[in-house]
């Protein structure tokens, strides 16, 4: 059974990856909480090392749903939003929170299956094979996504940097 | 392995170290709604099978309890009474539990003829433990939020249509504008007031009936007008 007990120490990578697919802080929070609503909602069986990508298939269900329904209403536009960018401990040294951010942007840039694709694996941590059954595609699939995503943040990167 | 090879390597591993290295960080409060939405959770709370028999049962008492309230009780003939509408809150919520508006953060993503239901969580320490919909005959419909605190389990029952009336003997209290009435049903204390022209019952067993007062009388920042 998917443990209601554990589901939010993946509050943190869950709200990164629904930042990295929204771009906005509110929308971000908004999707995190309707994520986890709906899979409190009706518990599954899940393997016990299964849960994190089921919540990314499930956040993911829920952006796209959520925006259907923003598309259907008048959509508002935040001007101004504080986020805190933080590099966690152990990570490289040379990453500067300024770079983190950037790199958060230029994925914004993507095309959906790119950024979908980035979001699992370098940010939420899942592994291809996970990566590949939570957005329901093959492996094959999933890395080549993955190396024209980084492809194109590496482009954004450098061209800003320039 | 040729340097273009090399070069564009070092270019993946570096994304792969940004994203994994830092991100936004996680805004205190969807820590605190994470949790509330674990506690309201029917997989941490699911009755066990032995104790399924006791709970369909005492649901089927208090739903034959309602509609024997509403058949013999109504003071408006073929319509509810306070009594019975109150009465809603001691039923099993049949829903899930509503979620917090995080652009309105005194209310619920929840409403019913124009009344948005409030969120009492960080103001108050209540939760939402789902909802449920009736139908009370004679036309009014009623929905029921229901909140919990500790062991304590309340309702918040909108009722569609004109305002109930209250019995003669209630306690009155006016806060802020909002006159409400409080009085003990059974082993329940209710409070009710009108909001958007519709009754509206806070009822549940509470250490006091003071508890719902406050409760009703929380205006939410103006987010609840009376």
């Amino acid at each position: 059974m998917l443990e209601a007990e554990r589901l939010p120490d993946h509050g943190d990578r869950l709200f990164r990856a629904a930042y990295a697919l929204c771009g906005s802080r509110h929308d971000a929070e908004d999707l995190v909480q309707e994520t986890y609503a709906r899979v409190l909602r009706r518990p599954r069986f899940i393997r016990r090392d299964g849960d994190l990508a089921y919540l990314l298939r499930a956040l993911r269900n829920t952006w796209i749903a959520m925006r259907r329904s923003e598309d259907a209403r008048a959509r508002t536009v935040e001007l101004r939003e504080e986020v805190d960018w933080i590099v966690d401990h152990g990570a490289d040294p040379g990453i500067t929170a300024l770079e983190v951010s950037a790199a958060y942007a230029a994925i914004r840039e993507l095309s959906d299956p790119l950024r979908e694709t980035i979001v699992a694996v370098d940010v939420a941590g899942l592994s291809y094979r996970e990566a590949a059954r939570a957005l329901r595609v093959r492996e094959g699939t999933i890395m080549s996504r993955l190396f024209r995503a980084r492809e194109r943040v590496a482009e954004q990167l450098e061209g800003a940097a320039a | 392995m040729s340097l273009e090879a090399q070069l564009r390597s070092q270019r993946q591993q570096r994304i792969s170290g940004l994203l994994a290295g830092g991100g936004p960080a996680t805004p205190p409060r969807l820590h605190a709604r994470i949790a509330a939405l674990q506690r309201e959770s029917p997989a941490r709370a699911s009755p066990r099978p032995t104790r399924r028999l006791a709970v369909a049962a005492a649901a089927s008492l208090a739903a034959f309890a309602v509609v024997l309230v509403i058949s013999i009780g109504g003071s408006a003939p073929g319509g509810p009474t306070l009594a019975s509408a109150a009465l809603l809150s001691a039923r099993q919520p049949t829903g899930p539990s509503p979620v917090h508006d995080l652009r309105r953060p005194a209310l619920l993503r929840e409403h019913f003829e124009g009344v948005t239901y409030p969120y009492w969580y960080e103001q108050f320490n209540w939760f939402t433990a789902g909802q449920r919909t009736d139908n009370l005959g004679g036309g009014r419909i009623a929905r029921t939020v229901f909140y919990r605190h500790t062991h304590h389990r309340i309702g918040y029952t909108v009722v569609s249509g004109k305002p109930l009336i209250a019995p003669r003997s209630a306690e009155r209290r006016v806060v802020g504008g909002l006159e409400m009435r409080g009085y003990r049903d059974g082993d329940r204390d209710v409070v009710t007031f009108v909001r958007n022209g519709h009754t509206c019952i806070l009822a549940g067993m509470v250490h006091s009936r003071g508890t719902l007062f406050k409760l009703a009388a929380w205006n939410g920042g103006g987010a609840l007008r009376p």
